[in-house]
């Protein structure tokens, strides 16, 4: 008898040895390290932007299981960082981008009543509403940190596919968000636009060659001194 | 064989130049407003550890409610309430106005989700902007309070619950009557 559960024993903690992840030491100090750059630019743009509320920031290298994971950055202030976003990040601003606007939607979860419960189910209910908010809420944020806010033109452009349309969607046109940026950045910090760091950069450049027809309405805008609402396509 | 490492060296630093990103030409930008980045906006350093604080009321002059024209950008008047002292000396007299930008407004919506007005960057003569708590959002009425309650009960009689969903929003208003307090942290080190 005391054979057979020596045996079962050995059996069992052999299967667990197998099912352990076996990650490297180098895996580790990558992880460690993306995690340590994300607190870093996060807890600062935190306490420049003297924003009261709390928050955690993770690193999940997994990507998002959108069906399966709640938005825990509304429900428990905590914002996850997914790896395959990251993977497509090319710059500090980039990044910066990123967390930024994560931040701004964490904070306005606490809006409304009963702690913020409210607030959330809205954002959650029409996150379209809101989209346009948390993207030129970042950009002040990003500013006020010393990043340069036409990263979240690239971030958009590169990360958030294009649809057909968003008559019925939960989310605007990605070209219309980034024509937001745009037009916010103009018309709020002017400067970065004149001596643009990005000119240069292809994902800018790109952003500038699918857009010519939403700038020039833009453009036209502003020489007309309009403040007629534009329908970005 | 070294003349053969010559010419592929030669062809592969000639062919690397044609991929060379070229400088790019301006993007034509009407009227670009002169603006330089002011150096109050950038925080370099900080210390939070001081928890003193000073009460500033306000209030706003004239009546306010958002509609269809209201955009970021547009200018709101308030109006200090109470004379603000700190170590016995008057920093902002009552009746001084300052005027305010709505930095972002969020437009009311279906089931019942109410305008919001995040009003950013209130200035008073004598004290740094900087060491203001000074961020004010203003909600309309939250319909969402009854819309949500009255969906699930109409959920039974399909399909009258989804109807809930068409309930707009109020629109958020000020009032000179409220009330509006924002703090000033004087002992904060921000530079």
């Amino acid at each position: 008898m005391k054979k057979i559960i020596n045996v079962l024993i050995a059996v069992l903690l052999s299967i667990n040895a197998g099912f352990a992840y076996e990650m490297t030491n180098e895996e580790l100090l990558k992880d460690i390290s993306i995690q340590n750059v994300i607190d870093n630019i996060a807890y600062e743009m935190l306490n420049v932007g003297q924003i009261k509320q709390r928050m955690i920031f993770t690193y999940d290298k997994e990507s998002k299981k959108k069906l399966l994971k709640a938005n825990e950055s509304l429900t428990k202030r905590e914002i996850l960082i997914y790896g395959d976003v990251v993977q497509k990040i090319s710059d500090k601003n980039e990044l910066a981008a990123l967390i930024a606007r994560e931040i701004v939607k964490a904070d306005a979860s606490y809006w409304g009543y009963f702690k913020g419960y409210v607030g959330s189910a809205q954002i959650r209910f029409a996150p379209k509403k809101y989209e346009i908010y948390f993207d030129s809420a970042a950009v002040d944020l990003m500013v006020k940190a010393g990043y340069n806010p036409i990263g979240m033109i690239t971030l958009l452009h590169k990360v958030y596919p294009q649809r057909r349309t968003d008559f019925l969607s939960a989310s605007n046109l990605t070209s219309k968000r980034v024509m937001y940026v745009y037009e916010y950045i103009y018309k709020t910090y002017p400067e970065f636009l004149a001596n643009n760091e990005y000119r240069e950069n292809k994902y800018y450049q790109n952003f500038l060659l699918t857009s010519t027809e939403n700038r020039a309405k833009f453009y036209e805008k502003m020489k007309n001194n309009s403040d007629e609402k534009i329908k970005y396509e | 064989m070294s003349k053969f490492l010559y010419i592929l060296a030669f062809l592969f630093i000639f062919s690397a130049s044609v991929f060379a990103a070229e400088p790019q030409t301006c993007e034509q930008i009407p009227d670009m407003p002169e603006n330089p980045l002011s150096e109050k906006i950038l925080i370099k350093k900080y210390d939070y550890t001081n928890t003193t604080k000073i009460p500033i009321y306000l209030h706003i002059e004239n009546r306010y409610k958002t509609n269809g024209d209201t955009k970021a950008g547009d200018e709101l008047t308030f109006v200090v309430s109470r004379d603000v002292y700190h170590n016995g000396q008057l920093l902002v007299k009552r009746g001084e106005k300052t005027t305010v930008k709505l930095t972002h407004y969020i437009r009311r919506g279906m089931n019942g989700i109410p305008s919001i007005l995040i009003l950013e960057g209130f200035n008073f003569e004598n004290i740094d902007s900087r060491k203001l708590d000074a961020r004010f959002i203003k909600r309309g009425f939250d319909n969402t309070l009854f819309v949500l309650p009255l969906k699930w009960a109409l959920t039974f009689l399909y399909p009258l619950g989804s109807f809930a969903n068409f309930v707009i929003g109020c629109e958020a208003r000020i009032s000179p009557k409220d009330e509006i307090i924002i703090y000033y942290y004087p002992d904060w080190v921000i530079e």
